[in-house]
């Protein structure tokens, strides 16, 4: 592995061509006379990139940086609220749909960076609870707002519908080769360093509180874009939308796609999705599928007895690595 | 939400004040019954039992069943409800826990999650999602009036049924073989595993233990208020986060943050607003885990490199 | 002229005292030992110099090649890494998921000369720097002779080779002080002999100041120029080996006192 010039700029280019090709083919089966990807379907992959997004935010804080979050959809819902609360009193043009979902990841990236300065320094499950807190805080504090500022519980609705196609696409696009780029870079180095071994990444010299930090700023900041994209999906935002139970199905696809793994997690948010497109009409069905894929996914790739560890080898599966399980020496 | 408790009359502030009081403290009787399972699985295998709100709602189910189908008093009830939650609570352990028993906590973590939300769908797809209440003589004991103030006796039930329930864990914990051999691993486990303690045994008479004791609270919360598939998650949480300020693995600890949350919600609630109370239980959380960590009666623990 | 120099340093957990008034200091260049029976705090100290336990009492301060001060009191690890100090674990604490070249390219993530834009962008200076990265880490992977398993996972190298990584990954840092604890545990006769020329040849290469605990007497006795020698928190004996061999009261720590 070499660092040279040129090899790195003929995998952007490469990236750049992939990423043109996809949207021209999905671009040609959207055409009215093709229609293969009719209106539902496209409704469809229109979510799929909201949640690649949000999943993609919440494994660079998770998987890549060891830092377990259980409150992703609060900083979605806060830049959810911003952008609908910006497009309701503006004109939809593109700059102000561009400036509404920036608008709405920096205030989710800012709140990030208040909530994260404290909790970072907790580790491991117990940053879990914070964070769930957190979220919770956030949604109950939304459902106490007045009617005429953020709409109580009832939420704000008759949100323009400034979220199209191409929007949500480069979104996801933009999200994925930043963290992608990020982590080729000494930052995503670091960042895994602080997933590994903090102490030992300390002493190497990193500032792990930035790291972390860094991280979760990020990671917020890209859930908030995708809180924006998606008011501007919908068209209505309710604070019970983001609840404990979607932090959860965020960090399912996370899990999922493999904890580190961005590619990973691209795919099963599409997976994950499908599933629930067959299984639109069974939901409960659904959650219990994703409950057992949990425990299943979990004790497979972290079970301690022989035959799991024997399975795992025959089929060459890694097993998750967390921060904060270091047995002690003296 | 759900358990809004009602208001009872009474004249002066200071008579409501005392009512307030012990409302306070009987929704805290149930948090402190359910934080002892959360702080004593936490204590022996530092896993936040994220199923134990559940199993507290597959005992209020349990319990309604037998009322409905088998028309149980009370203890009867609680007793067969005890039972079938003990059982779910050791099966959980061994299916889903035990094999990440030397894994990293989040992955256990991550499991607990998912086997919460296995219980509850699964109860929603066999019973749906819908609230049912049990028949309102079930736990009904009237009420006495002290002056000006009148005392539901159900609360006082509650209450006395909760303590019992303590002082009999206190003495198992600490006069039995069995309750040893839980202080062993919970400090130790290597250790205790080479004194000849059977660290299984005694992580499944944690589990036994904890989900009995959630099981007479998911029958007492039932009868209270209403039972759903996913009614477990609120008092569940609430009361992990009892368990967090008393100083999670801290049976005394888990008493004495349970009563505090249920009285500082109360008050809340009454005073200031009812929309923000179960903000206030996530406040405290954060603000123990920032402040001390180590909870109001926990020890400090350091890591050592 | 000394590089480090800890003045009555004490360390106190709790009722314990693990570390009771001990001073050291460290020539420029040296190659210093730390010996002990166990438990006698050794790895404390190493803790207390490398800003992980604020000690309880006492003064600990550094001085680099430019002649800057460091006076460490409070001061985070990550900043005592970056003003030239650093060490290895008795513990192996690698970065297991990362390969043996990207664990030498974390050390030098503290000099790093582009922003996270950069990174995102792959600029020029994201480039250049990446380059100049990859090269000195090269350079010192080929002096501990790691070079040609670069590109494999830290975890799945051998035992001996994981310590090596981490004495390369603490030089990495640009240290000029570099603390190592127990680097020869857990190897066998000719892999410790081989140790023992490699800490010496990176130490005149990088110029480097070292001190390393160690339980292996021939090991620290060839090696080592002064040892300090420590007993139950209390530094018992000073000088070189031929002083150490021969004092009764190093004899008595480690072999204890027969009964009369």
């Amino acid at each position: 592995m070499g660092y040279d010039n040129k090899a790195r700029i003929k995998s952007s280019i490469k990236a750049i061509i992939f990423v043109g090709v996809i949207y021209g083919i999905m671009k040609i089966l959207m055409l009215p006379q093709i229609n293969i990807i009719n209106p539902f379907y496209q409704t469809i992959i229109m979510k799929i990139f909201i949640e690649i997004t949000l999943a993609l935010g919440l494994n660079l804080i998770t998987g890549i940086t060891g830092q377990f979050s259980l409150g992703h959809a609060g900083f979605m819902s806060i830049g959810a609220y911003t952008a609908a609360f910006i497009m309701l009193r503006t004109t939809v043009n593109v700059g102000m749909i561009f400036a509404a979902t920036l608008a709405g990841g920096i205030v989710a990236g800012l709140v990030g960076l208040l909530i994260g300065i404290p909790t970072l320094r907790l580790k491991g499950d117990y940053l879990a609870i914070a964070t769930l807190g957190l979220g919770e805080i956030i949604r109950i504090l939304l459902q106490t707002t007045s009617k005429d500022f953020l709409g109580g519980a009832a939420g704000l609705s008759s949100i323009p519908i400034f979220a199209n196609f191409e929007g949500v696409f480069f979104v996801a696009v933009i999200c994925f080769f930043s963290i992608s780029n990020l982590m080729k870079s000494s930052y995503g180095r670091a960042l895994i360093s602080v997933r590994e071994d903090e102490i030992a990444s300390e002493a190497m010299g990193v500032n792990v509180t930035n790291m972390k930090l860094l991280a979760f700023i990020m990671g917020t900041f890209f859930a908030g874009v995708a809180g924006a994209m998606y008011a501007g999906y919908v068209g209505f935002v309710q604070p019970k939308d983001f609840g404990f139970m979607k932090s959860i199905e965020i960090l399912m696809i996370v899990v999922l796609g493999g904890l580190g793994n961005i590619r990973g997690t691209v795919i099963a948010a599409i997976v994950l999705n499908i599933i629930g497109v067959i299984l639109q009409d069974f939901s409960e069905i659904r959650m219990i599928l994703y409950a057992l894929l949990l425990i299943i996914i979990m004790v497979i790739k972290s079970g301690e007895t022989p035959w799991i560890q024997k399975l795992r080898a025959a089929m060459n599966i890694k097993s998750f690595k967390f921060n904060g399980k270091n047995k002690a020496g003296t | 939400m759900m358990h809004s408790i009602v208001l009872q009359k009474g004249t002066g502030k200071v008579e409501q004040f005392i009512q307030q009081l012990i409302n306070g403290i009987s929704i805290g009787s149930i948090y402190a019954l359910i934080a002892l399972g959360y702080t004593m699985v936490y204590g022996i295998i530092k896993l936040i039992n994220f199923a134990h709100g559940d199993i507290l709602m597959i005992g209020g189910y349990v319990g309604l069943g037998c009322v409905l189908f088998f028309n149980m008093s009370f203890i009867p009830a609680v007793l067969i409800a005890m039972v079938v939650c003990a059982a779910l609570g050791v099966f959980t352990e061994k299916v889903a826990y035990k094999p990440l028993r030397n894994a990293p906590r989040i992955a256990v973590l991550i499991t607990a999650i998912g086997v919460s939300f296995l219980l509850e769908y699964l109860m929603v797809y066999f019973f749906k999602a819908s609230s049912r209440t049990y028949p309102s003589d079930f736990f009904s004991f009237g009420s006495i009036n002290l002056g000006s103030i009148t005392i539901s006796m159900d609360k006082m039930m509650v209450m006395l049924i909760t303590i019992v329930l303590m002082v009999l864990i206190q003495i198992v914990i600490k006069k039995t073989k069995l309750g040893k051999s839980i202080r062993a691993v919970s400090s130790d486990q290597d250790a205790a595993l080479l004194m000849g303690v059977s660290v299984d045994n005694a992580i499944s008479f944690t589990f036994i233990i904890g989900s009995a004791l959630a099981a007479v609270a998911g029958v007492m919360y039932g009868a209270m208020f209403t039972i759903n598939p996913l009614m477990g998650m609120q008092p569940g949480i609430k009361a992990f986060v009892a368990a967090v300020f008393g100083g999670i693995g801290n049976i005394p600890g888990a008493i004495l943050g349970g009563m505090l949350l249920g009285v500082t919600e109360t008050l809340v609630s009454a005073y200031l607003s009812s929309s923000i109370k179960d903000a206030v239980a996530f406040a405290i959380l954060i603000i123990v885990l920032l402040v001390r960590p180590s909870g109001l009666l926990g020890k400090n623990v350091k890591e050592k490199v | 002229m000394k590089v480090l120099n800890a003045e009555h340093i004490s360390m106190i957990f709790g009722g314990l005292i693990a570390v009771n008034d001990v001073t050291i200091y460290a020539n420029r260049g040296e190659l210093l030992g730390l010996i002990g029976p166990n438990g006698a705090g050794k790895t404390t100290i190493f803790n207390m110099l490398t800003g992980v336990y604020v000690p309880t009492h006492g003064k600990i301060s550094f001085e680099n090649a430019r002649n800057n001060q460091l006076t460490i009191n409070k001061v985070k690890p990550y900043k005592v890494a970056r003003f030239g100090v650093s060490r290895t674990f008795q513990n192996i604490r690698l970065f297991k998921e990362l390969t043996v070249l990207e664990n030498m390219l974390v050390s030098m993530h503290k000099n790093i000369g582009y922003s996270i834009f950069g990174a995102i962008f792959r600029t020029n200076g994201f480039l250049k720097t990446e380059q100049e990265f990859y090269e000195s880490a090269i350079k010192i992977l080929e002096a501990t002779g790691l070079d040609t398993k670069k590109d494999e996972l830290a975890s799945n190298l051998p035992y001996g080779e994981q310590r090596k990584l981490e004495i390369a990954r603490a030089i990495a840092t640009g240290a000029e002080i570099v603390f190592l604890d127990e680097p020869a545990a857990g190897m066998n006769p000719a892999e410790t002999a081989e140790l023992a020329v490699l800490i010496k040849r990176l130490k005149e290469d990088y110029k480097l100041t070292v001190v390393l605990i160690e339980h292996d007497m021939r090991f620290v006795m060839n090696l080592c120029e002064r040892i300090y020698v420590l007993d139950f928190g209390v530094l018992i004996a000073e000088g070189t080996p031929h002083e150490i061999k021969n004092d009764p009261k190093v004899i008595k720590a480690y072999l204890g006192e027969e009964l009369q």
